[in-house]
């Protein structure tokens, strides 16, 4: 095992025990309970705010997602590491970013919110962790077994493409800003529940930049752990979970039980399943909802792509009825989960290339 | 030999998960994509997808100031009303404020899931402190029997809406 630098392992630490104490500060700033960072949830709330859902109380483009993708891109620029580069197979990229989306929307938050929602006392969290780890340890036994979606021999690309979303998402953000009405803007329901701007965006800002010198990913974690025990990444976690906890209990957000918790669903079995489907679909896409951000902030080309798998997915899983609701999951929920994983299996399966 | 044998199985064992997987995606569609059956008091599906038409204003005044003044025939008027516009939230805040204990319950989560803003405390059609203290009262009464006796099925599934309702009044982002 190669060692560590002190200062690599205290930047992991460091990304984890912020990003837990940011995410209990946004919820208590104004952000929907729980979902201080979900990144799924800002995804959905996006293609709201551009008129892809329909649903106005769902409809706000946070200003920590702007915050993350521009912070990204400057600590990549600031350190010489934005270098853009593109993979083989940019349509099963996006298909995958879809499907992190789906298993999300079905647990009801992305993996960060599911870390959220343990350190908040939710009961209903560990069936999803559970899961989680599953759909990673999964996706593991296939990289083992010669799983090649080409994202390890990226070719480069047009330094345009690389800046495309990392730059648009923030220059968009201005522009709904400067343009009142641009993009929609929900008084009512979630969209209503809202972080002071300057502290959202500078939280997205430092994230976003913390989260590129570090390589923080929550799935990462896991990945890393199960393929090669490295247990860097595992740290930051522990920070992140210890993190989150303290400021849930200083700041009066530790409610334990397993009826009463906001953003959730009572059905254990199928937050175990969304959630492994989340877990199997961020391995072979390289990364969880926020390292898929991060990613593309240092130029990858297929992080951008399976972005706009998760703005596709965030649509859709309002119009068809996928995301769950406080009363469980939806048959179309349910559908869209074991199609997911039937996916998965499936691109494991024909990308196998045992030596 | 061995490493032959073991991608033979590890590749079998994929496809028997996605034999498995496929069946159950098959079995799921056919339950999301086949025709409501007509429920009680549900108009018959047609095929059509215009939302229900709401009842009048004319109807659902002169049913809520029965309500308003406890009149006596309110309870009749608000589960008529109910009855005939399933779909209403309006309908079903009025049926929900004439009822007591699990009954009422019932009503404001059928309410809640066709009219979310209900329970959403930065609208103006908000109602938690009222649905609250309904959720409350019920979870109270179950409780008790809970420490005398199991539940039966409909204590149940009213448990499902208190804490459905719980959920809601909580916030949260969905």
């Amino acid at each position: 095992m190669r060692m560590r630098l002190p200062s690599e392992r205290a930047m992991v630490l460091a990304t984890g025990a912020l990003m837990g104490f940011l995410g209990v500060l946004l919820a208590r700033a104004g952000n929907p309970a729980n979902s201080g960072i979900c990144i799924s949830c800002f995804f959905e709330n996006l293609s709201g705010a551009l008129g892809l859902t329909g649903e106005a109380r769902l409809s706000y483009f946070r200003p920590e997602l702007a915050g993350i993708a521009g912070g990204a891109l400057l600590s990549a620029l600031a350190a010489r590491e934005f270098r853009p580069r593109a993979g083989r197979f940019p349509l099963l990229l996006f298909a995958l970013g879809f499907l992190l989306i789906v298993g999300s929307s079905v647990f009801m938050g992305c993996p960060i919110k599911l870390v959220l929602r343990l350190a908040a006392g939710d009961l209903t969290a560990p069936a999803g962790a559970a899961g989680l780890a599953a759909g990673i340890w999964t996706g593991v036994r296939y990289l083992r077994a010669g799983l090649d979606l080409g994202s390890e021999s990226p070719q480069p690309a047009g330094t345009l493409q690389g800046l495309a979303l990392p730059a648009g998402l923030p220059v968009l953000f201005a522009l709904s800003l400067a343009v009142p009405g641009l993009l929609i803007s929900g008084s009512a329901g979630p969209a209503a529940l809202r972080a002071p701007l300057l502290l959202a965006l500078g939280a997205g800002l430092v994230l976003g930049a913390m989260g590129q010198s570090s390589r923080f990913c929550v799935t990462g974690a896991l990945t890393n752990l199960f393929l090669a025990r490295d247990r860097l990444l595992l740290a930051g976690l522990g920070a992140f979970l210890a993190a989150a906890l303290l400021a849930s209990l200083a700041l009066g957000s530790f409610h334990p039980g397993l009826f009463d918790q906001p953003g959730s669903n009572p059905d254990h079995l199928w937050n175990f399943l969304g959630m492994a489907l989340t877990g199997f679909a961020a391995v072979l896409a390289g990364g969880c909802p926020f390292r898929q951000v991060v990613l593309a902030g240092e130029g990858r080309v297929d992080a951008a792509l399976t972005v706009l798998g998760m703005l596709a997915g965030g649509a859709l899983v309002q119009r068809w009825g996928i995301a769950s609701t406080s009363a469980g999951p939806t048959g179309a929920g349910k559908l869209a989960v074991l199609a997911g994983l039937f996916f998965c299996f499936a691109v494991a399966r024909l990308h196998r290339r045992p030596l | 030999m061995k490493a032959g044998l073991r991608r033979v199985s590890f590749d079998a064992l994929t496809t028997a998960v996605l034999l498995v997987l496929g069946a159950a995606v098959a079995r799921q569609g056919a339950a999301v994509f086949a025709p409501p059956a007509p429920g009680y008091g549900a108009p018959e599906h047609t095929g059509a997808h215009s939302p229900p038409a709401p009842p009048p204003e004319a109807e659902l005044a002169r049913v809520r100031v029965l309500v308003d003044g406890n009149d006596p025939a309110a309870g009749a008027a608000a589960a008529g009303l109910a009855r005939e516009y399933p779909a209403s939230a309006e309908a079903l805040i009025l049926l929900a404020r004439g009822l007591e204990g699990g009954a009422a319950v019932r009503a404001w989560a059928r309410a809640v899931e066709l009219d979310p803003s209900l329970a959403d405390a930065h609208s103006p059609r908000y109602l938690g402190g009222r649905i609250g203290e309904s959720v409350e009262r019920e979870l109270e009464r179950l409780r008790d029997i809970k420490r005398a006796r199991l539940l039966d099925a409909e204590e149940d599934a009213e448990l499902s809406d208190v804490y459905y309702l719980r959920r809601r009044l909580a916030g949260g982002c969905e």
